[in-house]
């Protein structure tokens, strides 16, 4: 059965949602899963389950046509919102070097892809050796950039240019220290050369003011997604190429 | 000349009306103490007990902390020339009477200059009063655009 858990759960008789598929994904692995649907309130469910890695929305415009699953999305502003998504339970949830962060992104409208601003769509970064994962709009226009650093092995970046997408864009990033590589997904499939320069670390404390979907501090935001974003999850496992092309269909 | 700042728009409820908007405040000339104390009462303001995110007050902070953007849900009657004046007199103890004001109109919408003794505060209506969210919007990424090393972006 390729989805034991969303079966158990019986959510849904007949075809499964698209929540399902990525509850059912390595669900043993599975540690933060933020759909981003609710229709109000300042609470992001981390469906998951585990209520103490809910995330708290700022200034977002709730209940926005999402990926076409029939759940909804919020709208970032490009100005000011954010959800953060940073908590002591996320950051010992066995976070180490095999990890898989992926969701869901679309800009607001096509000038974004050339208003030269960093934007970034998610960032998860630890507070005692300041690594970082990220999945960005980068400074440079038309270019998507999938980014980290892991153990001070230096910065690593995966480019993609000459972006031009209005509609909806599956994002994924893989690490695997063992192998020493990067890979960044788009649309389901990798794309550039798999980076490498990871060396293995042992930080299980995240930056509480830097660990968020759209932004990268909460004490001063800045570089805000200007957009919609959904289905934000991480796995303490590499996803393997098929596992994520799957997730990119909705 | 209105220049949009004092202008209202169609009244509901005996006149209080809300709408979702940015607002920017910038020090030209206050204390430490006195910049606090204005910040801390604008972020009380706006419908802060919503169950929507973008209306309760969020605001960012430049990285000088001498201005801040706000969004939120506000009465119309919060962002006057006359409430900041209002704001800015008792925080001096002063009379409002006391503190001048002129408006001139830029490209990120009316923006007054508060003086007294000297420019102390710049307060800008981002689209301007009447704006809707999409036209205060545009009008603060134009900002943010423009001055990107003094707010912290890439």
């Amino acid at each position: 059965m390729p989805y034991p858990v969303a079966a158990v759960r019986g959510k849904n008789f007949g075809a499964l949602g698209y929540s399902d598929k990525i509850l059912g994904t390595e669900a043993a692995n599975l540690i933060g899963y933020w759909p981003m649907n609710e229709a109000s309130g300042t609470n992001s469910d981390n469906a998951e389950g585990t209520a103490a890695r809910d995330g708290t929305y700022t200034g977002v415009t709730l209940g926005q046509t999402g990926i076409g699953d029939g759940n909804t999305c919020p709208l970032f502003d490009g100005a000011n919102d954010f959800n953060n998504i940073a908590s002591a339970s996320l950051g010992t949830a066995g976070i180490s070097d095999n990890l898989t962060v992926a969701l869901w992104a679309k800009v607001s409208g096509s000038g974004v892809w050339t208003d030269s601003t960093l934007r970034y769509m998610i960032r998860f970064t630890y507070s005692t050796t300041s690594d970082y994962i990220s999945i960005i709009r980068s400074a440079t226009n038309n270019r998507l950039q999938w980014s980290c650093e892991w153990g001070n092995g230096g910065a690593i970046a995966v480019l993609k240019n000459s972006v031009t997408e209005t509609g909806w864009m599956h994002m994924a990033i893989t690490i695997n220290v063992g192998s020493d590589a990067v890979i960044a997904y788009y649309n389901g499939s990798p794309t550039g050369s798999p980076g490498s320069g990871l060396i293995t670390q042992s930080d299980t404390t995240l930056d509480t003011l830097r660990t968020l979907i759209s932004s990268d501090d909460v004490s001063s935001p800045a570089n805000i997604w200007d957009g919609w974003l959904a289905h934000a999850a991480i796995w303490t496992t590499v996803l393997t190429p098929a596992e994520i092309a799957t997730l990119a269909v909705v | 000349m209105d220049n949009g700042f004092n202008s209202s728009r169609d009244s509901y409820f005996g006149g209080c009306v809300m709408s979702i908007q940015y607002y920017g405040i910038e020090d030209l000339g206050l204390t430490n103490g006195q910049r606090q104390t204005l910040v801390a009462e604008l972020e009380q303001i706006g419908d802060n007990q919503s169950i929507y995110p973008n209306h309760r007050n969020h605001w960012r902070v430049r990285l000088d902390n001498k201005a801040v953007i706000f969004e939120g849900k506000f009465n119309d009657s919060d962002w006057t020339v006359d409430s900041l004046k209002n704001k800015l007199a008792s925080i001096f103890s002063v009379s409002p009477a006391t503190i001048g004001s002129s408006t001139q109109s830029t490209q990120y919408g009316p923006v007054v200059t508060y003086f007294r003794s000297g420019d102390k505060l710049k307060l800008v209506a981002f689209g301007g009063l009447l704006a809707s969210w999409t036209e205060s919007h545009d009008k603060v990424l134009a900002y943010l655009s423009n001055n990107k090393s003094a707010w912290g972006e890439e």
